[in-house]
C-alpha cells in the first residue's frame, strides 16, 4: 500500500462536492485516526466538517488537494482517494 | 364586477389592504395565526465569567435536543430524498468545527449562546452566498434553517409545532414542505403568503385542501399580529387585515354567498359537461402534486389533462429514477382510472431551479432560454428515465405522453427519437412496458401554432398552452410589472391562433385541447368553445364553474361570441364585448369564478 498522506484529487461527479458528497468525505475522515484537511482555491478546512467542506464550494472539474496526519494518516488518504475517483458513488 | 369594498387605504384604525396573486380561490375571513420561520430575534446579550460553563452546557443541551427533533422529523418522512436533507443537517449540527467554534466565542468573547451561534452561521452563510455555484449559494438557506432551529431551542420552543386553531387564517413568510404536511392536518379556513407564486408547492397543498389562499404579498407576517382578523378573497387576490366592523359583515355576506354558490355548481359534480344542444366538452384538470388528485376526482374531472412532473426534480440531489417515474404514473393512473392521465415530460428551466441542473450561466432571457424540451434533449438520461418509467406505467391504465415547447416538426421528431430508444432500452432489457401508448404536443409557441397543420400528422394529440402561447405571441412578460398590463388573452392574434389550431384538429381528427390558465376563467368560456376548443384542462376547483357555464349555454350562441370578438378590430373592443355578454348572462359566475384581475379592474373601469 502507498504510503502517500496528500495529493490533488479531481472531481468529477456531476453535481461537485455537495451536501451529500461532502457527508460521505466528512464520515470517511472521521472514521480514522488523522487529521484530515482539504483545500481548494487557497482555503483549507477541515475534512471533519461537513459545514468547512461545503464553504469551499467545489463543482464538479474543480481540483481539491487533500493532505493528512496522524497515526492513521495514509489510510485515510487513501480512502479519500477511492471515494472522489469513485465519484462519490454516484456515477 | 365584485360588491367587494372599494376602501383602499389604512383608515387610521389600523385597517391595511393589501393585493397579492390569488393562488388557491375562495373568500375566507378568520383570526391571524403567524407563522415565523424567518426573523428569529438573537438576542445580544454577554455572559458573566462565573457562567461561561453553564452557558456552554446550555448550548451543548440545545444541540442535542435539536438533533433529536430532526431525528424524530426523519423518522416521519417516508421520501428518500428528505431524509438524506436531514441527514446532512444532523452532520452539521455535530460539525466540530461550527460547535469549537461556538464554544469557543461565548467563552473567550462572553457572549451568550444565541449570539454566537448566529455570529458563526453568518460568516458560514455569507461564504457560502459569494459561491459561483447556484447549489453552494442556495445551500445557505439550510444553514439558516438550521440555526433557526438551534435558536428556537434555546429559547425553549418547539419549531415544527404548527398548531393553528380551527378557523384560523395562517399568515406566513412562506412555508417548507414540512410545515405545508402539518398544515393539512388541521383545520383552518385561508392562508395568506408573503413569498410564492401560483406553482409554489405552498399555493398548491392550499388548493389541495381546497382553501383560499393569496400569495406574493411582501412582508405580510411582518404587519399582521396572531389574532387579528384577516379577510382572505382570494378571487381577487385581495387580503383586508383589521377590517372595520361595518365591512366585516359586509365581507361575511360575500363569503356565505360564494358559499353557497360553490355548492350549487359542485352538486353537479358527477353530470357530463354537456351543452344544451348535446355538444359535450371534456373537462380535465392540471395537477401538479399527488396531493391534488383528490380534489380533481371530487370536482368531477374526466381525467388529468396535465400532469406537471417538475416537482419530481426539485429539493433533491440526485435526479428521479426510472423506477420512481414508473411508481408515481402508477399510482396516479389506479387512482384516476377509468379516465386518462396526460403527463408532462419535466418542464424545467433557470427560471424554476433544480439543483439537478447546473446552470452555468444566469440566462438573461429564461423563458427564451435552455428550458423545458431543450434542456431534456441536453440532460438526455434524465428524459430517457422518465420517459421509460412512463411506459412501463402505462401498463396499468391510459396513459398519455406530452412534449413540452416544441417549435416544429424536426425538434418534434428528436423528441420523438428519445421516446423510441426508451422504449429499445425496455426491451433490450426485457422489461414490461405498453406498446401504444399515445404521444402529443404542446402548442405554445407562435411556431408551432402556425404549422399546427404540420404536426398534426405526427401526435395523437395536442394541447395549447395558452400561458406560454400568450407570452410569446405578444412578447410580454406577464410577471414584469411594467408590461404585465399587455398580458391580454383576447388579443386578436391570440384567438386566430387558437382557432386556427382547433380548426387543424378537426380536420385531421386529432384531439385539440386547452391547458392553460385561460381554460379556468369563466369569462373565456364561450370564446374558447366557440373557437372549436372541445377539451380544456385546468385546476379542479375551477371545473364545476365552468361545467354549470357549459351546461346552461348552446354551441351556436358560443360560435356567435366567437365570430364577433373575431372580427373586432382591437383587443379593446373584444374584451368589452366579451365583458358585457359574459358578465349579463352569468354575473354570480363571473363574480365567483377564479381569474386574472386585470380584466375585472379594466372592467370596472369601462
Amino acid at each position: 500500500m502507498s504510503n502517500e498522506t496528500e495529493g490533488d484529487l479531481d472531481i468529477i461527479n456531476d453535481l461537485g462536492l455537495h451536501a451529500r458528497a461532502a457527508s460521505k468525505l466528512v464520515k470517511v475522515a472521521n472514521s480514522y485516526d488523522a487529521g484530515v484537511f482539504v483545500a481548494h482555491e487557497g482555503r483549507e478546512v477541515n475534512g471533519k466538517s461537513i459545514l468547512g467542506v461545503l464553504m469551499l464550494a467545489c463543482a464538479k472539474g474543480s481540483t481539491i488537494h487533500v493532505r493528512c496526519d496522524g497515526p492513521q494518516g495514509a489510510e485515510a488518504y487513501k480512502a479519500i482517494g477511492d471515494l472522489v475517483r469513485d465519484g462519490f458513488g454516484e456515477m | 364586477m365584485s360588491k367587494s369594498p372599494d376602501e383602499r387605504r389604512d383608515d387610521g384604525s389600523g385597517r391595511d389592504q393589501r393585493t397579492g396573486i390569488a393562488a388557491s380561490p375562495g373568500v375566507a375571513i378568520g383570526p391571524a395565526y403567524v407563522v415565523d420561520r424567518r426573523r428569529i430575534h438573537v438576542p445580544h446579550r454577554t455572559v458573566d465569567k462565573t457562567e461561561l460553563d453553564a452557558e456552554v452546557r446550555r448550548f451543548r443541551k440545545a444541540l442535542r435536543e435539536t438533533q433529536a427533533q430532526l431525528e424524530q422529523i426523519k423518522s416521519r418522512l417516508p421520501h428518500g430524498e428528505h431524509r438524506q436533507i436531514l441527514k446532512a443537517q444532523q452532520l452539521m449540527l455535530r460539525d466540530p468545527d461550527l460547535t469549537g467554534g461556538v464554544e469557543q466565542t461565548i467563552r473567550e468573547a462572553q457572549l451568550c449562546a444565541e449570539w454566537a451561534l448566529a455570529k458563526a452561521t453568518d460568516e458560514i452563510v455569507a461564504t457560502l452566498q459569494r459561491a459561483d455555484d447556484q447549489y453552494f449559494r442556495e445551500r445557505s438557506s439550510d444553514i439558516t434553517f438550521l440555526a433557526d432551529r438551534v435558536l428556537l431551542t434555546l429559547r425553549g420552543e418547539h419549531p415544527e409545532q404548527i398548531r393553528p386553531p380551527a378557523g384560523a387564517v395562517v399568515v406566513a413568510h412562506d412555508l417548507s414542505p414540512a410545515d405545508t404536511a402539518e398544515l393539512a392536518r388541521t383545520e383552518v379556513v385561508g392562508m395568506v403568503m408573503a413569498g410564492g407564486g401560483q406553482t409554489s408547492h405552498s399555493a398548491i397543498i392550499a388548493r389541495s385542501m381546497e382553501i383560499p389562499a393569496v400569495v406574493g404579498i411582501d412582508d405580510i407576517d411582518a404587519t399582521v399580529q396572531d389574532g387579528d382578523t384577516v379577510i382572505v378573497d382570494a378571487i381577487h387576490g385581495v387580503v383586508v387585515v383589521r377590517p372595520r366592523p361595518a365591512e366585516l359583515a359586509q365581507w361575511e355576506e360575500i363569503r356565505d354567498r360564494y358559499e353557497q354558490f360553490e355548492d350549487r355548481v359542485q352538486r353537479e359534480h358527477g353530470l357530463p359537461a354537456t351543452a344544451r344542444d348535446g355538444t359535450h366538452i371534456t373537462l380535465r384538470a392540471n395537477v401538479a402534486l399527488e396531493a391534488e388528485i383528490g380534489s380533481a376526482l371530487f370536482h368531477g374531472a374526466e381525467g388529468v389533462g396535465l400532469y406537471r412532473t417538475e416537482f419530481m426534480f426539485m429539493e433533491r440531489d440526485v435526479p428521479p429514477t426510472e423506477e420512481e417515474h414508473y411508481r408515481l404514473a402508477k399510482m396516479v393512473l389506479r387512482r384516476v382510472a377509468p379516465y386518462p392521465v396526460v403527463f408532462r415530460t419535466f418542464d424545467l428551466g433557470s427560471d424554476k431551479p433544480t439543483k439537478l441542473i447546473n446552470f452555468n450561466e444566469r440566462e438573461r432571457n429564461p423563458a427564451m432560454g435552455l428550458r423545458s424540451l431543450r434542456l431534456a434533449l441536453r440532460e438526455r438520461e434524465m428524459f430517457l428515465a422518465q420517459i421509460r418509467g412512463l411506459l412501463r406505467a402505462a401498463v396499468h391504465g391510459p396513459l398519455r405522453i406530452m412534449m413540452p415547447l416544441i417549435s416544429g416538426v424536426s425538434e418534434l421528431r428528436e423528441a420523438f427519437d428519445a421516446v423510441a430508444e426508451a422504449r429499445r432500452q425496455l426491451e433490450d432489457a426485457r422489461i414490461a412496458h405498453a406498446q401504444d401508448v399515445p404521444v402529443g404536443t404542446m402548442i405554445e409557441m407562435p411556431s408551432a401554432a402556425l404549422i399546427a397543420d404540420r404536426l398534426a400528422p405526427h401526435v395523437d394529440f395536442m394541447s395549447i398552452g395558452t400561458n406560454d402561447l400568450i407570452q410569446y405571441t405578444l412578447a410580454i412578460d406577464r410577471d414584469n410589472d411594467h408590461v404585465g398590463y399587455l398580458y391580454r388573452p383576447l388579443h386578436p392574434a391570440v384567438l386566430r391562433l387558437v382557432q386556427s389550431i382547433a380548426a387543424v384538429g378537426k380536420e385531421q381528427g386529432v384531439p385539440v385541447s386547452l391547458c392553460g390558465e385561460m381554460a379556468a376563467d369563466p369569462r373565456f368560456t364561450w370564446v374558447l368553445v366557440g373557437l372549436g376548443v372541445r377539451e380544456l384542462s385546468m385546476h379542479p376547483s375551477a371545473i364545476p364553474v365552468i361545467k354549470n357555464i357549459i351546461r346552461s349555454s348552446d354551441i351556436q350562441e358560443m360560435e356567435a361570441l366567437a365570430e364577433r370578438v373575431l372580427a373586432a378590430p382591437d383587443v379593446d373592443e373584444a374584451e368589452r364585448l366579451v365583458l358585457s355578454v359574459m358578465s349579463e348572462r352569468f354575473p354570480e359566475h363571473l363574480e365567483h369564478g377564479g381569474g386574472q384581475p386585470w380584466l375585472v379592474e379594466r372592467g370596472q373601469r369601462s
